[in-house]
């Protein structure tokens, strides 16, 4: 059977009065029935813009230049508009961070979820009516048969977000494309939507694609994760494999900037600079100018996405793979952060990672 | 640290919005107010940074500004080294920002576009008559490189530069005055990880070079825990807890500060710790609850000692109580489905009275059967008038036999230790710690393990009853 999405060598550029925008670049990756997949990244890496090529959304001045994305073995990018509606919502849902813009200020928050279910799934009214309020009430929505009617501004942001999700649910979609789903959300109500969202995927066997700049939400909901820097991915690995054995400088960048409850670090690691403009990335290795472990070659050769045990070219089958120099030709003074982990790791009180630079 | 004056002391800080409805609402002399800050106290001591935490709409920057009385405060004093400035003249105040300065959450809209950047940060320097000429430019550009960035971009527009660069233009423009304190309202927020950090310890190495005095605003706790000595936890307008860092956290004492602290998502697929989930959703502060203002959703709301049950199904019973209080029909009570079966559901309003009780129970995650005998009684009568379609008198029912003080009695901050201040009935004389109940009539637990708080304990006038 074919995987459930395959995205292979996508390339996403934005047409702009600044200049061309490379926003997603020879960007590839799988994702398995089932499977929770998390991209991660700063403001700009390109997350969403991967995020809205799933679903065929990207518009001028933006278009799709190359790739396939194989969804059930057949290439969204080749079907046509009315073959890609019928996918969309039904067998792809998505949820986006605003949820204002995801529901219909004019209609009432139940009739929109209803009348999705009627239109996909054929019910009739009343069974589509019963639906609903029992999938409101699966995400915690407090007395759905009243709240069926209400419009979305008499629902709190949180309970928006819930009704969105009720809505993904909703048509019984393979796959979910959720681009920062709670990062509007206090954290109590996140972490309740986070835990219903794995729950409920996992009750109807729904594969997430999950896009956030949270290393901890990521860490919370997925099974694997892509880190994705300037339109590129630098690494894809297990999320175990990821937080406790970092490959590449990027990815132990971000880690150990996140400040944690209780480490009692003074300083924070940062990451010199920022995001590079994507309209003129930097020569080599985009990362360069922001490594503390950048050589000479650094600048010169773009490292490819390469398998860390084996150094050679990553594959969509890659377990690990970083885009690094290191795991090429090699660095003359390699890579020298260490990983600390507090504690036994099958159950770490506590881990953080460093960045170590050579100076 | 208690031994010093503070620098800056919030005394009973107050803003009310004014949200009366319409005409008739005003000409009926009926008012409603959202009480956003509702009797704050607070203390800053001299180069030390607090935390200001909490979720949206609790009050964080309404505190801030009203502090700073950048929005006028409803009632309440703020001392600035012993000065009230609520008491202050225009003219006055407007010397007084010298000392105490404000940075905004938006790097991206708290810039004037039109201004330069050097124009945008000699403005403070024009308007306190603090340099001009030479003097001037030679200031921007020290406040330039003491922020991180490059004195020749002066020039240079807001659009220009990125979050980060942004947020420390508006670090530098602070910086100008030479102030003593600055409120810093959720400065990192806007920004990427791995600048936010950038930020994090620029603010430090000002607070340490300059010595300057932080109040730090924030929703996310990790942030906050990194750069506060003290922490303040803000509940719907009040003070839940304040106190050291340390022991705000290890172990967290609040149930509120608890479940904030257990919700963070940790960056470790390993991590196993509990996350507690609250009940129900913030309650609005136009009519804020009862008691404490936490009891709607406190996980440890304390239980009446007349019923052997536990925490959690106590919990439980306060949810039934309190969805009976809002629900508009008996439909409403429960959406749950009739049995595990997926299918269509049951309608509540025409389910046999089994049935009912099922979905009813299922809705709450109470038990089939309370451990307790009096208050099974007591929850299948009132599951038998809420079937019978009496929501009304199912609701007293359930008032009269499942009381909580955690409704009735509004709790100070009560004291735990040097400088620390826990507003629960847990942390009140009258708890009993052993058999976690409370005694409103006044008794002090015998075995109490908290040190007496201050006066008296609970502020038993501005509990309202419950309506
Ligand atoms: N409609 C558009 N027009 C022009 N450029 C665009 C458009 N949408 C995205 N881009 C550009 O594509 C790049 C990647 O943007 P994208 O929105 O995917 O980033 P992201 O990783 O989702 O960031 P964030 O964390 O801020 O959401 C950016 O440089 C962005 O400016
Ligand atoms: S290739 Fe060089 S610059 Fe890029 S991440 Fe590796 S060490 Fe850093
Ligand atoms: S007083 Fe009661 S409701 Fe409030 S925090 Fe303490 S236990 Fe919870
Ligand atoms: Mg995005």
């Amino acid at each position: 059977m074919a995987p459930l999405l395959e995205v292979k060598d996508l390339t996403v550029r934005f047409y702009t009065q600044e200049g061309v925008v490379t926003a997603v670049d020879g960007l590839s990756y799988r994702i398995e029935s089932g499977e929770k997949f998390g991209v991660v990244g700063e403001s700009g890496a390109g997350k969403s813009v991967t995020a809205l090529s799933v679903l065929r959304l990207i518009d001028s001045p933006g278009q799709i230049e190359s790739g396939e994305i194989l969804f059930k073995g057949e290439d969204l990018l080749e079907m046509s508009e009315s073959e890609i509606r019928s996918i969309r919502g039904n067998e792809i849902a998505m949820i986006f961070q605003d949820a204002q813009t995801a529901l219909n200020p004019v209609y009432s928050v139940g009739g929109q979820i209803a009348e999705a279910i009627e239109h996909h799934l054929d019910y009739t009214p009343e069974e589509a009516r019963d639906r609903t309020i029992q999938l409101l009430d699966r995400v915690g929505i407090p007395e759905a048969e009243a709240r069926f009617s209400d419009y979305p501004h008499e629902f709190s942001g949180g309970m928006q977000q819930r009704a969105i999700i009720a809505m993904a649910l909703s048509c019984d979609p393979d796959l979910i494309v959720a681009d920062e789903p709670t990062t509007a959300l206090d954290v109590t109500i996140e972490a309740q939507i986070l835990d219903e969202l794995r729950e409920l995927a996992d009750e109807f066997d729904t594969a997430i694609q999950l896009i956030t700049h949270d290393l901890g939400v990521i860490a919370e909901v997925c099974d694997r994760v892509m880190v994705m820097y300037a339109g590129k991915p630098v690494e894809k690995a297990s999320v175990e494999e990821l937080y406790y054995d970092p490959k590449h400088p990027y990815t132990v960048g971000l880690m150990s900037s996140i400040p944690r409850v209780g480490d009692g670090r003074d300083r924070l690691q940062t990451i010199p600079g920022t995001m590079p403009d994507l309209v003129e990335l930097p020569s080599g290795c985009s990362f360069h100018p922001r490594c503390p472990f950048a050589e000479e070659q650094c600048t010169r050769t773009e490292p490819a996405l390469t398998d860390v045990e084996t150094g050679r070219e990553a594959t969509l089958d890659t377990e690990h793979a970083a885009a690094c120099i290191e795991y090429t030709e090699g660095l003359s003074q390699g890579l020298t952060y260490s990983v600390e982990v507090d504690g036994p790791a099958d159950d770490a009180v506590s881990q953080y990672v460093e960045g170590d630079s050579r100076e | 640290m208690s031994d010093a004056e503070p620098i800056l002391r919030v005394d009973g800080l107050e803003k009310y919005y004014d949200s009366t409805g319409g005409f008739i609402d005003k000409l009926l002399g009926r008012s409603q107010w959202v009480k956003a800050v509702d009797g704050v106290d607070l203390e800053l001591y001299e180069g030390e940074t607090l935390g200001v935490v909490g979720e949206s709409g609790c009050g964080k920057t309404t505190l801030g500004r009203s502090m700073l009385r950048l929005i006028e405060p409803t009632g309440g004093s703020v001392y600035y080294k012993g000065r009230d400035l609520t008491e202050l003249s225009s003219s006055e105040l407007r010397n007084l920002r010298k000392d105490v300065q404000y940075i905004f959450q938006d790097p991206f809209s708290s810039l004037n576009p039109r201004l330069t950047v050097g124009d945008i940060i000699g403005e403070p320097l024009d308007i306190h008559d603090i340099a001009s000429g030479d003097d001037r430019t030679e200031r921007i550009y020290e406040l330039l490189e003491t922020v991180g960035l490059n004195p020749s971009h002066a020039n240079r527009y807001p659009h220009e530069f990125s979050g980060g660069q942004r947020q420390r233009i508006g670090i530098a423009r602070a910086l100008a005055v030479d102030p003593e304190v600055i409120v810093c309202d959720e400065p990192v927020s806007a920004l990427d990880v791995s600048v936010q950090a950038q930020i994090l310890n620029l603010l430090e190495d000002l607070q340490d070079e300059f010595g300057l005095s932080y109040v730090f605003i924030a929703h996310d706790l990790s942030v906050v825990e990194h750069i506060s000595d003290r922490i303040a936890v803000m509940y719907l307008g009040e003070i839940a807890e304040v106190g050291p860092t340390r022991d705000v956290f290890e172990p967290p004492s609040h149930p509120y500060t608890e479940a904030l602290l257990s919700a963070i998502p940790e960056p470790d697929p390993l991590w196993e710790g509990e996350q507690i989930f609250l009940s129900g959703t913030v309650p609005s502060p136009l009519d804020p609850p009862s008691g404490c203002r936490f009891h709607t959703r406190c996980p440890k709301v304390i239980r009446d000692g007349d019923y052997d049950l536990s925490q959690d199904v106590w919990r439980s019973i306060m949810d039934f109580k309190l969805r009976a209080r809002q629900a508009e029909s008996v439909e409403s009570v429960t959406a749950e489905l009739a049995d595990d079966v997926s299918g269509s559901r049951a309608d509540p309003e025409t389910a046999s009275r089994e049935v009912f009780g099922r979905m009813v129970r299922k809705e709450f995650d109470l038990p089939a059967e309370l451990s307790d005998a009096a208050s099974e009684d007591a929850v299948r009568e009132a599951i038998d008038t809420l079937h019978d379609g009496r929501i009304a008198a199912a609701l007293t029912l359930l008032e009269d036999a499942f009381t909580t003080p955690c409704a009735e009695i509004h709790p100070t901050g009560y004291d735990a230790g040097t400088d620390h201040q826990i507003a629960c009935l847990r942390y009140d004389d009258r708890f009993d710690e052993t058999t976690e109940t409370f005694d409103a009539a006044g008794e002090a637990a015998a075995d109490s393990g908290v040190s007496a708080g201050a006066g008296t304990g609970a502020d038993d006038e501005r509990g309202h009853a419950d309506d």
